[in-house]
């Protein structure tokens, strides 16, 4: 018996006993083919069989997934669904599940052949992947899929909150990512093994440990996105949460940036500095905070609702304080100890140059998402950045004015107080036109 | 049973839903008129916890739609203009689906399907695909799908939008039989004419405010009445008699017709019109002045209008 009702309505639609007879029979011939040019050898069905699970599994049930919520939408289905009382948890599984229903039942055929395969297969052609324990095998496999269906699942999510969709991104964001897990697979021999923390770990063993935080957090992603589709105030916890565990994964990593080559804490530090400070703009993009969110946001605190606020809170907020935090443990170890264990330029204040110019970045990002058009501009701030860290520095240096890129990039050979100054100042300019067009824009009610 | 309290929405450009503020009580049908665009579908889709306001609170049945808006949906049911069906599924399959998505129990589906079926005549399509279903019947289906889990509260958004005046008479009826129940409903419409085969109680949205708040409940409950006189001859101390009446206010008199609000009952009427014929006032005829949806709309926009 099927509690999750939305598994069970997807299944009614998708897998039909027409569908449920006719699928494998094609299947079934596809993977004859395949083989039919085997010499008595199964290599090339386990091949084509485990081809066969990523394409339909991975592409087709991720496709079959982004779709479910944009079809509902148009539909009309979509808000006589949001107005039953069916949790955010099991509407979420239920539609990655669900949708993908039909492409998991055709990709556990082909797992299965793929594993009967495995086992009449010559030694020779065993490469380290197919080597591995089967359980381990099976799960790594069926986290790609899962992975990949979730993330179509949060993109289809996020484009519906934020109103703007690219179904074609969409499918290049998720094929772009199945392709990378999928290939990361393939290791030669001997298998790698994997520094985390100053641990050895076996390569496989340590994947599976990464797909699975991958799979946590898109899922837990979608779970969330889904709570604010029906209107549930989400606390910031979950982003920071988010952002915290990445930097401590990435952090494990030997990033041999020290002069010894060893993970110390100041190699650390910046590997969690580089990672939160592309998440700031990560964060920054794809919330893209209007002048209707921070009205709503000044009336929150006003009126002291602080489960409404911290949920409507800008996370590049939160963010953004963390590479503040980061940066402060940068500018402490400096301060503490010898400058010997960096290897690169002097630091003097470059996570800080950093800071201010996200700070800055943030600030021109408002000001066009401040304009009276009801939907934010995505191309206008990213033109500006363009040219701010691009086509100026770069006719400087043509002219011989290098000197003066401390403007416009972090410059490694400038003064601190410049390197710091100047990002600082332009943050604080660019702050006051984006406060100046806010309230010109959304102060008053009309 | 329904408290809305500073209720204020924003979209980006402007903001939609003013202050809006009002009380219902429960076993009531209130019609929701209003201008396109006046907010209607915002403030129903803010009751219904599918939009959240900016400002204010709103309860049903003591709990916080905005606070709690999954645990509202197990008591209230709401109809969208533009709804959807699952056009793949038969009607069976649809009417289970919501039945489980409102936490209806596996021994109860059956039974609960089949009642709503009943109810509104699908028990002979139930193995129909909905998508294969004429307009009339695809409406009744979406009107049960919202009332399988048997709501306390219903609103409805443009219910008899493209029904034929045949299927319109039997939704009319079937709402009364709800109210009859003992359900509160909100029932938006731009067809006044529509809402008055059922509704109980008005309410007016214009440019986002609710007009004149008191006016909720005035239409069905309202102890005065227009009356108005004709006599077959000027009677010049009309006026004069008239205004010395205590029930009796607005008085308008042109020649021999004279027209005015009357806030006593059936047997103060027939004393009113005793104490004429004992004046010997040239009387015809005394008779109530019925004052439909259309004119408690029309009233209210145009005193709105006058106010502004």
């Amino acid at each position: 018996m099927i509690s999750n009702p939305e598994l069970k309505r997807n299944l009614w639609s998708q897998c039909t006993l027409h569908k449920l007879i006719v699928g494998p029979l094609i299947l079934f011939g596809v993977i004859v083919a395949i083989g039919m040019g085997a010499e008595e050898s199964s290599t090339p069905f386990a091949w084509g069989s485990l081809l066969l699970f990523i394409a339909i599994t991975g592409l087709w049930g991720s496709s079959l997934v982004s779709e479910s919520i944009p079809v509902e939408v148009q539909s009309g289905t979509w808000p006589l669904q949001k107005l039953t009382p069916i949790s955010p948890w099991t509407m979420t599984w239920g539609k990655i599940l669900g949708a993908s229903s039909y492409a998991w039942y055709l990709g556990i055929i082909c797992l299965l052949t793929f594993f009967w395969a495995l086992g009449d297969m010559p030694q020779h052609d065993l490469n380290a992947l197919f080597s591995q324990n089967r359980i381990l095998l099976f799960s790594l496999l069926i986290s790609i899929s899962l992975s990949g269906q979730s993330l179509a699942l949060f993109l289809s999510f996020s484009a519906l909150t934020h109103q703007r969709s690219n179904k074609k991104q969409q499918s290049i964001v998720v094929f772009i990512f199945l392709a990378f897990l999928f290939l990361s697979l393939f290791q030669g021999r001997p298998l790698p093994l994997v520094s985390w923390y100053g641990r050895s770990l076996q390569f496989y063993h340590f994947y599976l440990g990464t797909l699975l935080f991958l799979l946590f957090w898109v899922a837990t992603g979608s779970y969330l996105l889904m709570r604010k589709e029906l209107q549930l105030a989400n606390a910031s916890l979950g982003w920071m949460c988010f952002i915290t565990s990445s930097n401590v994964y990435m952090m494990g990593f030997p990033w041999n940036l020290t002069v010894d080559n060893s993970a110390s804490t100041l190699s650390q530090l910046i590997a969690g500095f580089i990672l939160t400070w592309m998440l700031s703009y990560a964060a920054l993009f794809w919330g893209m905070t209007n002048g209707i969110k921070v009205r709503e946001s000044l009336l929150q605190w006003k009126e002291k609702r602080w489960r409404d606020w911290d949920s409507g809170l800008p996370r590049w907020i939160h963010t953004l304080l963390l590479l503040a935090i980061l940066g402060m443990g940068i500018t402490v170890y400096e301060l503490l100890n010898s400058r010997q264990d960096w290897e690169g330029p002097p630091l003097n204040g470059l996570a800080w140059a950093l800071f201010f110019f996200v700070l800055r970045d943030t600030a021109l990002v408002l000001y066009f998402n401040f304009s009276k058009n009801p939907k934010p501009n995505l191309m206008a701030p990213l033109v500006y950045l363009a040219v701010l860290y691009g086509l100026i520095p770069t006719l400087l240096s043509l002219l011989g004015g290098s000197g003066w890129n401390f403007i416009f990039f972090p410059h490694l050979e400038a003064s601190t107080a410049l390197k710091i100054g100047a990002p600082f100042l332009e943050a604080l300019l660019m702050a006051y036109f984006a406060i100046k067009r806010w309230r010109a824009n959304f102060a008053k009610v009309h | 049973m329904i408290k809305v309290k500073n209720l204020n929405f924003d979209y980006p450009e402007k903001r939609v839903l003013k202050d809006v503020a009002f009380f219902i009580e429960g076993g009531s049908i209130t019609a929701l008129a209003g201008p396109n665009g006046a907010g209607k579908t915002t403030l129903l889709n803010c009751l219904a916890g599918l939009q959240t306001p900016i400002s204010g609170n709103i309860e049903i049945n003591g709990v916080s739609v905005i606070d709690e808006p999954r645990r509202c949906h197990e008591f209230l049911g709401f109809l969208p203009d533009n709804f959807g069906l699952y056009v793949d599924l038969t009607v069976r399959q649809c009417l289970t689906y919501f039945a489980r998505a409102h936490n209806i129990p596996p021994n109860r589906l059956e039974s609960a399907t089949i009642s709503i079926a009943e109810r509104l005549g699908l028990i002979d399509h139930m193995s129909e695909r909905a998508g294969s279903l004429s307009r009339g019947w695809r409406q009744k289906l979406g009107i049960a799908q919202t009332l399988i889990h048997d709501p306390e509260i219903i609103f409805l958004d443009e219910p008899a939008s493209g029904l034929d005046p045949m299927a319109r008479k039997d939704l009319s009826r079937f709402l009364v039989e709800l109210q009859k129940e003992g359900k509160t409903l909100i029932v938006s419409s731009h067809i006044l004419a529509e809402l008055e085969d059922y509704s109980t109680h008005m309410m007016i949205i214009q440019d986002g405010r609710l007009l004149d708040p008191m006016a909720v409940g005035q239409h069905a409950t309202q102890s005065t009445k227009i009356l108005v006189l004709e006599l077959y001859d000027i009677w010049p101390p009309l006026t004069d008699f008239l205004s010395a009446v205590d029930t009796i206010d607005q008085i308008s008199i042109e020649g021999t017709r004279a027209q005015f609000q009357f806030a006593g009952d059936l047997r103060e009427q027939n004393e009113l019109l005793k104490k004429l014929v004992n004046r010997s006032a040239p009387v015809c005829a005394l008779q109530t002045l019925e004052s439909n949806l259309q004119d408690s709309y029309l009233e209210q926009m145009k005193r709105n209008d006058l106010q502004s």
